[in-house]
């Protein structure tokens, strides 16, 4: 049973139908729903416990007052930091670590009286396509509990299509959110590089690092987003907007604009099934007044590789604050420094973390630098001109598959990363660019989900949003 | 490219991360077939390649009247601390003794900065 | 054979709060209690950048003669100790805050030689924190207060060649860096920091050769002491046929020696790139001009002004600017005893105003004493109210009272009845006293003796109880001396 969507729910706490507190606790309950029976989804790492919050120092309005997200649950992916709940990242190294301080959309999104019901799993430190990678156990597509949900903002992803919240945050570095957004059939949005705030989210790569949002349909996906935008003195990166209106524009239509599918996203390779559902939102997009044309982004075939240089390299920077000394667990059996150093961070980080440590180190150190790291930024220079070379040409929108593929089963692709790296194929490139992108239910491919993407200049979330929306209409979504 | 198991070793020393023998080859097969993949940014012409991307990019246009040109990000005056809501420093450390965060001891004399700990 | 010497020095500045962070660094405060997130390193946590920060470090380039970079940008540079939380400082590399300086250094405050250091770049970075070896048995203890404080780090070209000019560079750095007002520029607090770096080669031949680094250097003279024992040991290696290694040396103040870092070298690969979390730095050129027209005089400047201006020698002008608050005291009087003898007020500041802050442990701006009030004083003593030793007195009792403004002085030479007597009439009759007292000694006096002539002055002082004008004394004691002696 689907809960109401946000901006209803909203609406009938406002009003005064509904008590604030009623839509979480009913969301929490499909949550351990969810999870009981022989095939778990465990979109959840921890449940919120209301009561406990407010000794944790949270601070919740009571539902009175004009709160765009009164009352409504949201699932919180378990890299943002909270104070009631601890902040895992999936990882065995934060097990049970809880930050003394909140990330600021999650400060905003109870501000504007949203209430957590969780922290979702994840890859861990975001690092995957599949949350395969959590040392807490996978979470399941709810849509076929044999497959991945992608990642890694997988949890949020399976805690919309599952029903048990409206709506729900995720980061995206390398399509996190539009990814399993896509393979879970739920709307994921990634805004301009720069619109949210990263204070609080536990850095991976942090010049393509985003807060996204997810929703059961554009309008829960773009009321959140709205509520977490707006600039952060306490994000050097963040810039100097207000919050945009988005939901106000969402019925604006695609009058005018000109739609480009560019052609390296519509390989001959590409899953035929695939290809009939773009063929299919693009008719959709032109019927409602939209002019189609291909273009071309030339440096897309290198994308992956330019993506996967940068976002290791700084990963590893990144990472390197998990040392076992001010916080975490730390191996016991250390007894130089630089033992505690490396037993701590080799027991702590699985695999795929290790794995890309090691690649971003690598890409960093003397003698290899400007071979890959220098190389790779000028590559992303690169990449991020093509794109503006499109706009300026004409073009409003781009239209593209989000995912080569559907949802796999669980275990299919664990043992490759090259082929995992490619899943995020077709959408490294929006974080390249820092452009926001959007991925929209588009139909299915073999049964599965499969999502349509779409990508504006940066900056233009309101008619990209507003196209999203006319795609979920003719598309038969949510009215 | 192969990086060879010696490198993997060094690289994952300056990462602080442990490797076995196993684990290092394994790496070393793995990080080989992903470089593979990455060597074919040696083929892209970036002589045209402007600066570095400027990030977030650059607001402009009549939709964003009264924003400031980008200049320095400087903070706040009236900034606060995001003072430790919950306890002290020592609450989340392994090991903690009288206001000090505690490591096993380095070969060092008071006084000096030995870096490479 | 000569020293080629360069310096690195780190000075940490007197920001209110940290160069990332509102955390307000305080010296000596309890460990750890002056941290939050961003400067612990916490997962999610971000660096925003301290204006004040990047003026103080704009005012320190220019007051060395940098030329400061409209944009320049952090980079992380990372590796792992204890004390560096996110295992990565912030720094800048490839494009920093200033470069191309250049200082005049002077050898000593009367000295006419002078030297060229070329600063080849000043740029900003963060502080990381203390790790302290010996406080726990078998564990190193972390208190990361500091971390995160805003440094400026100097880097000079190898252009000093002896132990002896470095001394006066330090000399000169640190006094102008406290002119600026920048940094307390302490080394025992550690907010002055120096490593060194030393090679020796062929006089005059123009190459350089292996150097190796000095670390541990805790105090000027130790830099000195330190370089002289470097040196020695590098020309004996080579008189020995040896090449020098290049390598980090720790220098032991206990046993003034130096000996080479144990952990291993090669394994200092710091992946520089710049940092993501952070834009490029942009300084307008008209903040760079609005700083620079707020620079105070410069030292050397204002030593030679004080030169020019009130004729005093290059050695009075050195000592008098030796210090900015100092220099700012001597110039208040000056001004306030106008007309007065600026010779004179040098005088009576490096003299017995000096020697008091001294005997009191404080700055001769904290005694209390007004440069009005001294002014007052100095023109009690060239008007011939007081005499000087009179003068001295009153100027401890204004010291000692904390009352040193204006009317003090008078006020005590009326209340302590310390005024000067030069009533001839007064004296002829102390003088007549004391050589009728005296006849063996007028004898001898007149039979050669003129060293007795101090003697008479004490007695005449003495019977006076030190009231009487020594000038006038003098004069009559010249006259009744040389007449005829009674009987």
């Amino acid at each position: 049973m689907t809960p109401p969507s946000a901006l209803e729910t909203a609406r009938r706490v406002r009003v005064g139908e509904v008590p604030a507190h009623r839509p979480l606790e009913e969301a929490l309950a499909r949550a351990r729903e969810a999870d009981s029976g022989s095939r778990p989804i465990h979109a959840f790492l921890s449940l919120s416990d209301p009561d406990r919050a407010q000794e944790a120092g949270v601070s919740q309005d009571d539902g009175r007052g004009s709160f765009p997200l009164a009352g409504v649950p949201v699932a919180v992916k378990d890299n943002l930091c909270t104070l009631d709940l601890p902040t895992t990242c999936a990882s065995r190294f934060l097990e049970g670590y809880r930050s003394p301080y909140e990330a600021t959309v999650v400060r905003r999104l109870r501000a504007a009286g949203g209430r957590v019901v969780g922290k979702t799993n994840l890859d861990e430190f975001g690092m995957g396509s599949s949350t395969e990678n959590s040392a807490f156990g996978p979470t399941r597509n709810p849509r076929d509990p044999s497959r991945v949900p992608g990642g890694s903002s997988g949890g949020s992803a399976a805690a919309v299509a599952a029903g048990i919240a409206p709506c729900a945050l995720g980061s995206d570095t390398g399509g996190s959110v539009r990814q399993p957004a896509a393979l879970c059939g739920v709307v994921g949005v990634k805004p301009t590089y720069g619109r949210v705030s990263r204070y609080g989210l536990v850095a991976f790569a942090s010049s393509l690092d985003q807060v996204g949002t997810f929703g059961a349909s554009v309008a829960d996906a773009a009321l959140l987003l709205e509520a977490i935008s707006g600039h952060d003195p306490r994000d050097s990166t963040s810039a100097r907007l207000p919050a945009p209106d988005l939901v106000g524009h969402l019925e604006d239509g695609v009058a005018g604009k000109v739609v480009g599918i560019p052609d390296e996203y519509v390989p001959d390779t590409l899953d035929p099934e695939i290809r009939a559902r773009i063929d299919e939102a693009s008719r959709h997009l032109a019927a409602a007044g939209a002019r189609i044309r291909r273009v071309s982004l030339p440096h897309t075939r290198y994308a992956v590789p330019t993506y996967y240089v940068l976002a290791t390299a700084e990963a590893s920077s990144n990472l390197a604050r998990y040392d076992g000394v001010r916080f975490g667990v730390r191996s016991p059996e250390a007894r130089a420094t630089q033992e505690v150093y490396e037993a701590s961070r080799s027991r702590g980080f699985g695999p795929e973390v290790v794995r890309r440590i090691i690649l971003g180190t690598f890409g960093l150190s003397a003698g290899y630098h400007d071979q890959y790291y220098g190389r790779a930024q000028r590559v992303r220079a690169l990449i991020a001109r093509d794109f503006r070379r499109v706009w300026a040409d004409g073009v409003d929108f781009l239209l593209t598959p989000t995912s080569p593929t559907p949802a796999f089963p669980l275990g299919e692709r664990s043992d490759d990363p090259v082929s995992m790296y490619l899943s995020d194929i077709f959408t490294v490139t929006a974080n390249l660019a820092g452009i926001p992108a959007v991925s929209v239910p588009a139909g299915s491919t073999h049964g599965l989900p499969c999502g349509a993407q779409l990508l504006s200049p940066a900056w233009h979330e309101a008619p990209l949003l507003a196209a999203a929306r006319t795609l979920e209409r003719s598309l038969g979504g949510e009215q | 490219m192969s990086v060879g198991r010696d490198e993997v070793q060094r690289i994952a020393a300056l990462a602080r991360i442990h490797l076995d023998d196993e684990a290092a080859d394994r790496l070393d097969a793995e990080l080989s077939g992903i470089l593979a993949h990455v060597d074919t940014l040696m083929e892209v012409d970036v002589s045209e390649a402007e600066e570095a991307l400027v990030l977030p990019p650059p607001i402009r246009g009549p939709a964003h009247p009264g924003v400031p040109e980008s200049g320095g990000v400087f903070r706040q005056v009236e900034q606060e601390v995001d003072a430790l809501a919950t306890g002290a420093p020592g609450d989340r450390a392994p090991e903690w003794s009288e206001g000090f965060f505690l490591v096993p001891r380095l070969p060092a004399v008071d006084g000096t900065r030995e870096e490479g700990a | 054979m000569e020293a080629v010497i360069g310096l690195e020095i780190h000075v940490q500045l007197r920001t209110r709060e940290k160069l990332f962070c509102a955390d307000v660094p305080e010296f000596g405060a309890d460990p750890n209690t002056r941290v939050c997130p961003v400067c612990l390193g916490l997962p999610g946590a971000l660096p925003v950048l301290n204006r004040e920060a990047v003026e103080l470090a704009m005012r320190a380039a220019l007051g060395f003669g940098c030329t400061i970079h409209r944009r320049s940008v952090f980079e992380r540079k990372n590796y792992f100790y204890p004390d560096l939380p996110k295992g990565y400082q912030i720094s800048q590399f490839e494009e920093p805050l200033a470069t191309d300086g250049l200082l005049e250094v002077r050898m000593g405050d009367d000295s006419p030689e002078t030297f060229r250091v070329r600063i080849r770049r000043m740029h900003l970075e963060e502080d990381a924190g203390k790790s302290i070896h010996d406080r726990v048995p078998d564990r190193t203890a972390v208190d990361l207060n500091r971390t995160g404080t805003p440094l400026v780090e100097m880097v000079s070209e190898p252009d000093l060649r002896s132990p002896a000019q470095v001394r006066a560079y330090l000399d000169q750095v640190k006094r102008i860096l406290e002119y600026l007002d920048v940094s307390d520029c302490n080394m025992e607090e550690g907010s002055l920091r120096v490593d060194a770096n030393v090679s020796i080669r062929p006089r005059g031949s123009g190459e350089l050769r292996t150097k190796t680094e000095l670390k541990n250097l805790n105090s000027f003279s130790g830099v000195e002491r330190a370089l002289e024992v470097e040196i020695a040991r590098q020309m004996a290696l080579v008189a020995a046929g040896d090449r020098v290694r290049h390598e980090t040396l720790l220098w032991d103040e206990r046993r003034q020696t130096v000996r080479p870092m144990r952990s291993k070298e090669d394994s200092q690969d710091y992946r520089y790139f710049p940092d993501p979390d952070l834009p490029p730095v942009l300084v307008s050129a008209a903040w760079i001009e609005e700083v620079r027209h707020s620079l105070p005089e410069l030292p050397e400047a204002r030593r030679t002004r004080f030169m020019e201006v009130y004729g005093l020698p290059a050695y009075d002008a050195g000592v008098l600017t030796a210090r900015r608050p100092l220099a700012d005291f001597y110039e208040a009087v000056v001004q306030a005893h106008a007309g007065g003898d600026a010779k004179e007020a040098a005088n009576w500041v490096m003299g017995p105003v000096l020697a008091l802050a001294n005997t009191s442990g404080e700055e001769v701006e904290s005694l209390g004493l007004e440069p009005e009030g001294l002014a007052e004083l100095l023109t009690l003593v060239s008007d011939g109210r007081v005499n000087r030793r009179a003068g001295r007195t009153i100027l401890e009792r204004m010291v000692a009272s904390g009352s040193g403004g204006a009317g003090a002085a008078e006020a005590i030479m009326e209340a302590e009845g310390l005024s000067q007597i030069s009533d001839g009439g007064r004296i002829q009759g102390w003088v007549e006293e004391v050589l009728a007292a005296h006849p063996d000694e007028v004898t001898r006096f007149r039979g050669g003796e003129r060293r007795l002539q101090g003697f008479f002055m004490g007695e005449v002082m003495k019977r006076s109880r030190g009231k009487a004008d020594p000038g006038e004394v003098a004069r009559i004691l010249g006259i009744r001396l040389k007449g005829d002696a009674p009987s």
